[in-house]
């Protein structure tokens, strides 16, 4: 029997990790797509010639990690040109960034870090959007980050941010149910706003990935470490997100205590699986 | 309300150097306290810069250890933040900066080893020849892979570099006083990185060819080093470690097609 999702979309996809890369190319795995970080493959040698590779047996996802599009300073023109020339060569279906800065007085953080939401912030990200898009020629989606903090004169909420993001540049979104899920438990709110709030016909991709709880100063904070198996809550939340952005592509991100490949494509299977079960509940609770 | 390049400029210093004094004001203090949130992203930014460059530097890890590594990384990482998104080009200026630490004195070699460490990462990561690079004059003419690099130290650090090559570090069998080597390094057909050893004829020769690419006056040069410096069998190694395009070759192989 064919499950509504099956008809309808890509199987999840997977970061692709370089110890996996040989376990990829020998096994092939059935995932619908595979997800990299944009700047591991700017060289130019074996690591691009790898993609370029892959890019033949299954769709490509760039994820940038390090455009910085909240920089007050402007976009680095050096590095947008290597994202560029990478698009050219690998034609992605997909191309993302993330909410978020990195780059300040010269220096790179290499993180993703927190912006305030204010109207300065929103007109600066919304022209950097414009720029990249303009220069790519083609739609960015964009990330909500998972945040540890928040800046005393924020005046605007990220739902809302980013809503009006795509409003001003035609960009996608890309929904990290777990990000949300991190940025509500650290700084208070609930991850179903996101989904009730974003445009739908905008979100385009899901990402899921595991997190990890610490304690600092004596709370608990959660910390997106990308470091194990995606958290039930986060499940949870997942199968209200995907019936309300039923088109958008799904992928799980693991990036340290890397599992064995097959844990991550059952990961992957486990995302389809929600999905369809998601989706089939929906039509059911219409046909009923 | 401060501007946003003000926000992000005592963020970069609460998150390089540890000094938040300007930042946390404007940071909601609530449990955990603002020092405790901004503390998870200076935390990030020193465990993700250190491991890149223990990723480039993983004999001279060895040769220090790893709670000195990780000390001098942490004071680098705070003087020299990266430049760039892609760690894999940062830490340029380490092997100076580790090399130079007082209590690294009793390693003379220790600044050698991590600069051959930088230059297999370059290698490592040089961009594939592009089709420009094949291209040249009509006449006997070779131009090196684009993952070449000529290497010169006063140690043999290519003989330390290898006795760390199976994690024990042992060096008794490696004369520490054999004297400089010079090395060209480069990246084999199956992307490894490795190198060949240059006597002084072939340094002068290679160096000939870097800017021109003209085979007869890198010859000149190699001949005047050394009269009896010997063409072919160094061609012939260069071409077989893949360190060399042999563009006439390929041209007429394309004209074949």
């Amino acid at each position: 029997m064919r499950t509504p999702s099956a008809d309808r979309h890509r199987r999840a996809g997977v970061g692709l990790r370089a110890p996996h890369y040989a376990g990829i190319v020998a096994t092939r795995p059935r995932v619908g797509f595979l997800e990299v970080h944009a700047e591991n493959y700017m060289a130019g040698g074996p690591q691009t010639r790898q993609l370029e590779r892959l890019r033949a047996d299954w769709p490509i996802s760039l994820h940038g990690v390090g455009l910085s599009l909240g920089s007050a300073r402007g976009l680095c023109p050096g590095h947008l040109d290597r994202l560029a020339d990478l698009v050219d060569r690998t034609e992605p279906a997909l191309v993302s960034e993330h909410l978020s800065w990195s780059v300040a007085g010269g220096a790179h953080l290499n993180d993703l870090l927190p912006l305030p939401y204010t109207e300065e912030s929103l007109n600066l990200f919304a022209a950097n959007v414009g720029r990249l898009q303009d220069r790519l020629r083609r739609r960015v989606l964009v990330e909500n980050p998972s945040a540890y903090l928040r800046f005393v004169h924020s005046t605007i909420d990220e739902v809302e941010f980013l809503s009006d993001l795509v409003r001003r540049t035609g960009c996608g979104l890309l929904f990290d149910v777990n990000n949300a899920y991190v940025t509500c438990a650290n700084l208070g709110g609930d991850p179903m706003r996101w989904i009730a709030g974003l445009p739908a016909p905008a979100v385009a991709e899901i990402h899921l990935a595991g997190h990890s709880a610490n304690e600092a100063d004596g709370a608990v904070i959660l910390i997106d470490d990308h470091g194990g198996p995606v958290h039930p809550d986060v499940w949870t939340v997942y199968e209200h997100a995907v019936r309300r952005f039923e088109d958008a592509d799904v992928l799980i991100e693991w990036d340290c205590n890397l599992p064995a490949l097959e844990v991550l494509v059952a990961e992957a299977a486990e995302a389809d699986r929600r999905r369809d079960r998601a989706l089939a509940e929906r039509v059911d609770a219409r046909a009923a | 309300m401060p501007a946003l390049h003000e926000i992000q400029a005592a963020f970069a210093e609460a998150v390089i150097r540890g000094n938040a004094e300007v930042l946390l004001p404007q940071v909601v203090n609530d449990a955990p306290d603002a020092a405790g949130r901004v503390a998870i992203y200076a935390n990030h930014y020193r465990v993700t810069v250190i491991e890149a460059l223990a990723t480039t530097f993983p004999v001279t890890l060895q040769l220090v250890g790893d709670a000195f590594f990780r000390a001098a990384a942490r004071r680098y990482v705070r003087v020299v933040p990266p430049a760039g998104p892609c760690l894999f080009e940062y830490g340029e200026s380490f092997p100076g900066f580790v090399g130079d630490l007082p209590e690294a004195a009793g390693l003379p070699y220790l600044h050698d080893v991590a600069r051959l460490e930088w230059t297999i990462n370059a290698a490592r990561h040089a961009p594939d020849p592009q089709v420009e690079d094949r291209l040249g004059p009509d006449r006997a003419w070779l131009r090196l892979h684009p993952a070449c690099r000529l290497f010169a130290a006063s140690f043999n650090v290519d003989e330390i570099w290898q006795a760390h090559q199976d994690g024990s570090g042992r060096l008794d069998a490696v004369d520490l006083n054999a004297g400089p080597v010079r090395l060209l390094v480069g990246r084999m057909a199956d992307d490894a990185v490795g190198w060949i050893r240059l006597p002084a004829a072939e340094v002068g020769f290679v160096e000939a060819l870097t800017g021109s690419g003209d085979i007869a006056a890198a010859l000149a040069r190699a001949q005047a080093a050394d009269p009896a410096f010997d063409l072919v069998p160094f061609l012939a190694a260069l071409i077989e470690n893949g360190f060399a395009l042999p563009s006439h070759l390929d041209r007429e192989e394309e004209t074949d097609r």
